[in-house]
């Protein structure tokens, strides 16, 4: 665990001694406009997942076929998701140590990976399950716990992206050493 | 009443709304909400707010998230008015289910947001950029429920679709304000 | 009667249709575009 830490933070303290790093952190609106972008861009990604997902669970848009739905949709919700990674690595670019040290994005992206998961096994699950309920208002209960699953997992994903910003548990705070061990605070770091 | 009962509300809210802006009556009422906005510090949701920074966090998430839905049901509804998005899906149908969808996660952004406002009411009275959010979103409600709705739960398919286009470019106009003044706030004092 | 009363109330909820997402519009792009002017200033002062 303590090297996998240090590997993280040579990586995130050799970044911050890029030019752009500190041009993108200090910029007048850059970093305002990523951010932004960021956060709107949330109405294409997962926006569209969550329609997906609410008609999967019979909530919403019952009237139109489940995975007709979920085809059409994909396009910008796949957009969407583009637009998050480019402005989500152009975030952690900026501020490099703080963000590689931050508990709630490390807690943000295991969820990332869960849902990712959840995701691939939910479109085979939904490839290899047939037109029958298509028109059903929900879908079969296998598809119903997938999608509740992403529903949960992307709240969590929002919350946890909504924290980072708090220094609570940051290694400047000095936090308790369990706490330091998890966000992978380095003992002597000079970056932050 | 007459036959333009609605084109005629709505021209005298456009004349209203200019008037307000290009005189004195904005200043006026700013200057008579600030009792309200010293009174939403006071209250559960800005106590809460002000004394634990992790449940207006929270609060917040969920504003978010309810934007993420709200979106979604705006670009699926504006984007079948557009013949962007799910083409071959009668107009009718999913405008219908978009807008229910629209209400609810409306209802809570506008609940999320006011638990909010009332953490921060002094901050926000105070600047520019929440008060053009609250246009933008007032302008959003009305336009949504008294002159879209009204529209499109009509005969859609004998409305103009140049009409319908201009409908939904404006929907999707109004909804990009909301949101991007409303980030806006986020990065001010 | 009934149907001219239909008739004429689409007409209406038409046409007010039409002012208000003209006035949204015009609105929004006086809007931005003044943002996007007051940006530009900023950006000029601050990096000239």
């Amino acid at each position: 665990m303590e090297v996998f830490n240090q590997l993280i933070y040579d990586f995130a303290a050799w970044v911050d001694t890029h030019q752009w790093s500190t041009a993108l952190h200090e910029s007048f609106y850059v970093y305002n406009w990523v951010e932004s972008t960021h956060v709107v861009a949330l109405t294409l990604s997962i926006g569209m997942l969550f329609l997906i997902d609410l008609r999967m669970l019979g909530l919403a848009m019952v009237d139109i076929p489940a995975s007709t739905l979920a085809r059409r949709l994909s396009l910008p919700m796949f957009l969407g998701f583009t637009v998050m990674i480019i402005t989500g690595l152009l975030l952690f670019y900026a501020i490099p140590v703080r963000s590689a040290q931050s508990l709630w994005l490390r807690i943000k992206l295991v969820l990332l990976f869960a849902a990712a998961i959840n995701a691939w096994l939910f479109h085979r699950r939904m490839s290899t399950a047939g037109r029958s309920w298509d028109t059903a208002v929900k879908a079969p209960m296998r598809l119903q716990v997938g999608a509740s699953l992403s529903i949960t997992f992307w709240v969590l994903i929002v919350i946890c992206g909504r924290l980072i910003a708090y220094d609570w548990f940051d290694c400047r705070a000095e936090p308790s050493s369990f706490i330091a061990a998890l966000a992978g605070c380095v003992a002597g770091q000079e970056a932050f | 009443m007459g036959p333009y009962t609605r084109t005629i509300s709505v021209g005298a809210v456009i004349v209203f709304g200019l008037v307000f802006a290009l005189t004195g009556a904005r200043h006026t009422t700013w200057e008579a909400l600030l009792p309200l906005f010293e009174w939403m510090e006071t209250t559960p949701p800005g106590v809460i707010s002000q004394s634990y920074g992790a449940a207006f966090a929270l609060v917040e998430a969920a504003h978010l998230i309810a934007m993420a839905v709200l979106g979604g049901a705006v670009l699926v509804a504006d984007g079948r008015l557009l013949g962007l998005i799910l083409r071959d899906f009668p107009l009718r149908r999913v405008l219908d289910q978009s807008h229910r969808l629209f209400v609810w996660s409306l209802a809570a952004m506008i609940l999320t947001g006011v638990f909010m406002a009332c953490g921060v009411a002094l901050k926000v009275y105070y600047l520019n950029v929440f008060w053009y959010k609250m246009l933008a979103l007032v302008t959003g409600v009305l336009f949504v429920f008294f002159v879209r709705r009204p529209l499109l739960r009509g005969d859609v398919e004998n409305i103009n679709p140049q009409l319908l286009r201009l409908v939904g470019i404006a929907s999707l106009m109004i909804w990009f304000s909301v949101a991007a003044t409303g980030r806006w706030i986020g990065f001010s004092g | 009667m009934k149907e001219k009363n239909l008739a004429d109330g689409n007409k209406d909820t038409a046409l007010a249709a039409l002012l208000a997402a003209t006035a949204v519009i015009v609105g929004f792009i006086i809007y931005w575009a003044d943002e996007i002017q007051a940006v530009r200033e900023m950006l000029e002062l601050a990096y000239g």
